[in-house]
């Protein structure tokens, strides 16, 4: 267990991002326009807060055609679940329920 | 960077907040298109039978579309966890099917009305029950008002039912369809 929160995932619009996508299913996708009710952001900031979170290995983009519409839907990979997982402990370590 | 335990506790609920909600609008939209379907059979299978006052004809071939339909909407998921919810979906519905024909039996001889009370009041405890029990809290006020309505239709406009059937059953599964799938978006 490392002393500090992990960066990329201290930020609470990525934290909002990340435990929407850890509350479903591993192979379940969360489309990007859930993703911005449940995280409260803006279109562009999402948008920047995602690519950060995939540049880093944690979600993973998917983008295609669902009734002739653009979708764009992510899903955590096994790291970015494993990283959140520590996230989380490190939290419950601070208030003392590790 | 250090966090004092006020700040990881905040962090901690905001995770807690955020993982119930998404996991409910998955639940929520996962539930619509079921709704929506079994609204729209409903509202053809109430019209028909008040129109021709023949049960068995109309509701079985709607049936076998509903179950069809159940299964095919059960397998469009791609989700492991949605997809179990899926199936369990359809499976639940068979056994309401069942009790349904059971409590005929039991109960018979039933009149029209009653024969068309029966299938709505089970559907109804069934939705109060996932809305319980699952994140898809929206199916409990979904269930009820299913119930409330089945009854109060019964007791208040006998000679009207099965077209109030048609429009608060059927038109409400559809309308309850369409809230649970804007739920979180």
């Amino acid at each position: 267990m490392t002393d500090q929160p992990d960066p990329i995932i201290h930020q609470p619009v990525r934290l909002k991002i990340m435990s929407a996508l850890k509350a479903l299913p591993e192979r379940d996708l969360l489309e990007f326009v859930r993703l911005k009710a449940l995280s409260g952001a803006t279109e562009g900031n999402l948008g920047a807060h995602i690519s950060s979170l995939e540049q880093a290995g944690y979600i993973e983009v998917q983008k295609d055609f669902h009734h002739n519409r653009p979708r764009t839907r992510a899903k955590l990979t096994r790291a970015g679940r494993r990283a959140f997982e520590d996230y989380v402990a490190f939290l419950r370590e601070i208030i003392g329920e590790a | 960077m250090s966090l004092t335990q006020a700040e990881a506790q905040i962090a901690l609920n905001d995770i807690e907040k955020t993982e119930n909600r998404a996991a409910a609008s998955q639940y929520h939209r996962v539930s619509a298109p079921y709704l929506i379907m079994w609204g729209v059979i409903w509202v053809i299978g109430y019209t028909v039978t008040a129109a021709i006052q023949e049960i068995s004809i109309v509701w079985m071939p709607l049936i076998v579309v509903g179950i069809v339909g159940s299964i095919l909407l059960a397998r469009r998921e791609q989700g492991a966890r949605t997809a179990e919810f899926g199936w369990r979906y359809g499976a639940s519905f068979a056994v309401i099917g069942i009790f349904n024909t059971a409590l005929v039996a039991v109960m018979s001889p039933l009149d029209y009305n009653q024969m068309s009370a029966l299938l709505p009041l089970a559907v109804g405890v069934y939705y109060a029950f996932v809305g319980i029990w699952t994140k898809a809290w929206r199916m409990m006020p979904l269930g009820l008002a299913l119930i409330g309505l089945t009854t109060l239709g019964y007791f208040v406009m006998p000679e009207y039912f099965r077209y109030w059937m048609a429009a608060v059953g059927g038109g409400g599964l559809i309308v309850g369809g369409l809230w649970m799938r804007n739920a979180g978006s």
